[in-house]
């Protein structure tokens, strides 16, 4: 079996290339209601033809719904907690414990080195965005902190990487705010894995 | 301070070696698993033994509460990275969980939970 991959219709096809040049002049936000719901519908289409990227090398992963019965009649039409039996056709896609998909083909994303993970160092990022200039604070004017939880509660909905459960093996990382704040310490920062 | 590492999946084939993949623990799916758990076993635990299928909220007097387990840690789907924001989200889908329930209950006194 050959990798998972979305193909869109023909009609769809015709639809992304009709909406993409309506585009060029009307965003979908602003075509009657209607169309603009059919805009987002096609922009959807495009979106899971060209920007997701399966992670499994074959789709035999995802199960075959046409072998595996459903274990209870409800899952027919309700939730099943782990995922399992949303896709009646692909009865493992999207459940807990399975893969998550990527935005890019995988070959352009290998695993960095411990050296390329981190450069720049996260705590230099963070001093460089987060510490007050001598200007004072500066008000985000376009959005406030319930944005900020609502992203993050949307996320836990959907995605948390299964972590190394052994602390030894995370990251131990020392904290060298003031050497990276001077830029003396951009690079080899200390890493110290057991 | 430490940084928990994502734990790479095991090599099924040669792609995985250098570009690994990474498994979701939680439902790819937005299907409300942060507030449902995303196993059958966690959702029992969620929703009260009541047959109205409620979600399990601490109440005093009028104020509802995301209740705590004996660390004090919140008892909902994805508790991680916790704070106020996060307190305040999860209580009013519960909430609003719980209403709809009671308007379900009204108007379909048969259904079960």
């Amino acid at each position: 079996m050959d990798s998972y991959s979305f193909q869109p219709s023909f009609t769809e096809r015709i639809s992304i290339s009709l909406f993409k040049f309506v585009n060029k002049y009307t965003p979908w936000h602003k075509l009657p209601p209607i169309l603009g719901a059919f805009n987002l519908a096609i922009l959807r289409v495009e979106l899971q033809a060209k920007n997701l990227y399966d992670t499994y090398v074959t789709g035999a992963a995802y199960g075959d719904g046409s072998e595996e019965p459903l274990p209870e009649q409800r899952f027919q039409n309700a939730r099943n907690s782990d995922g399992k039996f949303n896709s009646l056709e692909l009865p493992r896609m999207g459940c807990a414990g399975m893969r998550f998909g990527r935005n890019f083909p995988r070959q352009h994303t290998q695993k960095p080195t411990d050296r390329e993970l981190w450069t720049p160092n996260p705590r230099l990022v963070s001093e460089r965005f987060m510490t007050r200039k001598p200007k004072g604070f500066i008000p985000a004017t376009s959005l406030n902190l319930l944005a900020a939880a609502w992203i993050q509660f949307q996320i836990h909905d959907w995605v948390f990487h299964e972590s190394v459960s052994c602390l030894s093996r995370s990251l131990l990382y020392a904290l060298l705010a003031k050497k990276i704040l001077d830029g003396s310490l951009y690079l080899g920062n200390l890493i110290i894995e057991s | 301070m430490t940084l928990p590492r994502s734990k790479p999946d095991e090599v099924l084939d040669s792609p995985d070696i250098k570009c690994p993949a990474y498994k979701n623990t939680n439902t790819s799916w937005w299907d409300g698993s942060q507030i449902y758990g995303s196993s059958e076993a966690a959702t029992q635990i969620l929703r009260t033994t009541q047959p109205d299928g409620k979600l399990l909220l601490t109440e005093r007097g009028r104020e509802a509460f995301i209740p705590r387990d004996s660390d004090g840690n919140p008892v909902t789907g994805f508790k991680d990275n916790w704070w106020i924001g996060m307190e305040m989200l999860h209580t009013m889908f519960a909430l609003e969980h719980n209403a709809i329930c009671d308007k379900l209950r009204e108007k379909y006194p048969s259904w079960t939970g």
